[in-house]
């Protein structure tokens, strides 16, 4: 079992390597100042979909937390979440690079970028959240809020924002040329594979994240209620113990 | 008056009567503005702004001073230890309203005075006084909303006095935009607005209306 677990990893490394060597087969794309960086987009692209993707999922979670008070949703959000920070730190970065080798310039100004560049505040902001509390359920709760609260904001700078009528005539972005038609044919394989891969990987990954963070919890509450030998706590032991909540579960 | 209304006031006296006990929140945002602001004037000193640029360092001013003493409400109740009674005598809603109207009184002030010194200091015109007025009464209940639900969340959490600071600025940014785009047109530069001053009100309105529900969630936590 172990050795299959391995060859998944193995294998995903694998097939990301596959993808990217596919990437350079297919032919330069001659309406950028370097065509041959801009494979970057296959990458800066799947990125900010399947993080957008994997976002919503997190509201949902932290939805179901407050609405459930359950923690296995609370851990959901928490790994969910990490990975989207990670996913969307990708897209800023390989959009800092394709800004750099095709525009010249590290950072343009572009009000996309600039909104992105708040998107992924926002996503710290929820992380810095999570480190704030030592006692779980307070974590839980202000970290729910926070998620809930800050999608509105979110889907202000994703979707109204870039288009507003004074902004988008400053943007750069390339969303435009995309819209035009670029990824077709093998330019569109490629760039659904780079997408399917990152979603599979993702969702495997934040599976194993909420599998460590469950086994975590339930041996905090093992260690809580009896020790090694199955008996409760001795003389001057104190140790951690659950109660139930206003809600009459236990928390 | 219904008893709702009841306990809203008295959270809101109650929060005045420690104000004026102590005067420190006010003067804090107060001091902090007027020094932001004579700061950014002369910074900008013999250069004609535009509305555009005006209109931010305004926003700039008025978010960081409510950032510095909003949170404050809650903070207080917390190293005091009073939170618990709070916790215990008074409905969640009336706390989030009690607190948030108080903070809106202070904040009303604070951007009225700043936005008044600023102008003069600046020699920036106001050509529309009344759309001047909304977006700054709409942008301070707006601020007041989000950075007293904000001070809520981290009551409670270490390092809370800048936490505080780093969460709420994030959720604030997208709503500057907005109150950029409606001060610049007051200051004559450009056309319209409406739509933005409408988006100001909207942000503020929602973070009444959902602050008092997010906030249930986390107070008795």
């Amino acid at each position: 079992m172990e050795g299959v677990k391995k060859f998944v990893w193995i294998g995903f490394g694998l097939l990301f390597a596959l993808v990217a060597v596919w990437s350079f087969q297919v032919p330069d794309v001659q309406l950028f100042r370097q065509p041959p960086l801009a494979r970057i987009m296959f990458w800066h692209l799947p990125c900010t979909l399947v993080g957008l993707t994997f976002y919503f999922w997190g509201v949902a979670m932290s939805w179901r937390y407050l609405s459930t008070r359950e923690m296995r949703f609370d851990i959901r959000a928490g790994a969910v979440n990490e990975f989207v920070t990670i996913l969307f730190s990708l897209t800023m970065a390989t959009g800092i690079l394709f800004s750099y080798v095709q525009w010249g310039a590290w950072w343009q100004g572009d009000p996309r970028q600039t909104s992105f560049l708040l998107v992924l505040m926002l996503q710290f902001a929820y992380m810095l959240l999570r480190t704030a509390f030592s006692d779980e359920q307070k974590r839980a709760s202000a970290s729910a809020v926070y998620n809930v609260a800050s999608f509105l904001p979110f889907l202000f700078l994703i979707v109204v924002y870039p288009r507003l009528p004074q902004v988008a005539s400053l943007i750069s972005h390339p969303s435009k040329v995309n819209q035009s038609g670029l990824f077709v044919g093998e330019y569109l394989y490629v760039l659904l594979a780079v997408w399917a891969l990152l979603t599979a990987f993702g969702i495997k990954l934040v599976l194993q994240r909420i599998a460590v963070e469950s086994v975590r919890l339930n041996r905090e509450e093992i260690d809580g209620k009896l020790d090694v030998g199955g008996n409760t706590a001795g003389f001057g032991v104190v140790r951690p113990i659950s109660v139930p909540n206003e809600h009459g579960t236990e928390g | 008056m219904s008893q709702a209304m009841r306990f809203i006031i008295t959270v809101f006296r109650k929060e005045m009567l420690m104000e004026m006990r102590n005067r420190s929140g006010f003067l804090t945002a107060g001091l902090f503005a007027t020094v932001t602001v004579l700061t950014l004037a002369i910074a900008s000193f013999g250069k004609q702004l535009d509305g555009t640029l005006a209109g931010g360092l305004i926003w700039v001013a008025l978010l960081f001073a409510a950032v510095v003493s909003l949170p404050r409400s809650f903070l207080s109740e917390e190293e005091q230890g009073t939170g618990d009674l709070l916790r215990l005598l008074a409905p969640p809603y009336s706390v989030f309203w009690g607190k948030a109207l108080f903070n809106l009184a202070q904040m009303v002030v604070t951007g009225i005075v700043l936005a008044t010194i600023y102008v003069n200091v600046a020699g920036v015109r106001v050509l529309d006084t009344p759309q001047f007025l909304l977006t700054l009464i709409g942008g301070c209940a707006a601020l007041s909303g989000t950075v007293t639900l904000c001070g809520a969340l981290v009551a409670q959490a270490q390092n809370r006095g800048v936490l505080a600071g780093a969460i709420a600025l994030p959720l604030l940014v997208p709503f500057v935009f907005l109150g950029v785009a409606s001060l610049r047109i007051s200051l004559g530069d450009g056309l319209g607005g409406s739509s933005a001053i409408i988006g100001v009100w909207l942000y503020a309105v929602a973070s009444y209306a959902l602050g008092p529900m997010w906030f249930e969630a986390i107070w008795k936590a």
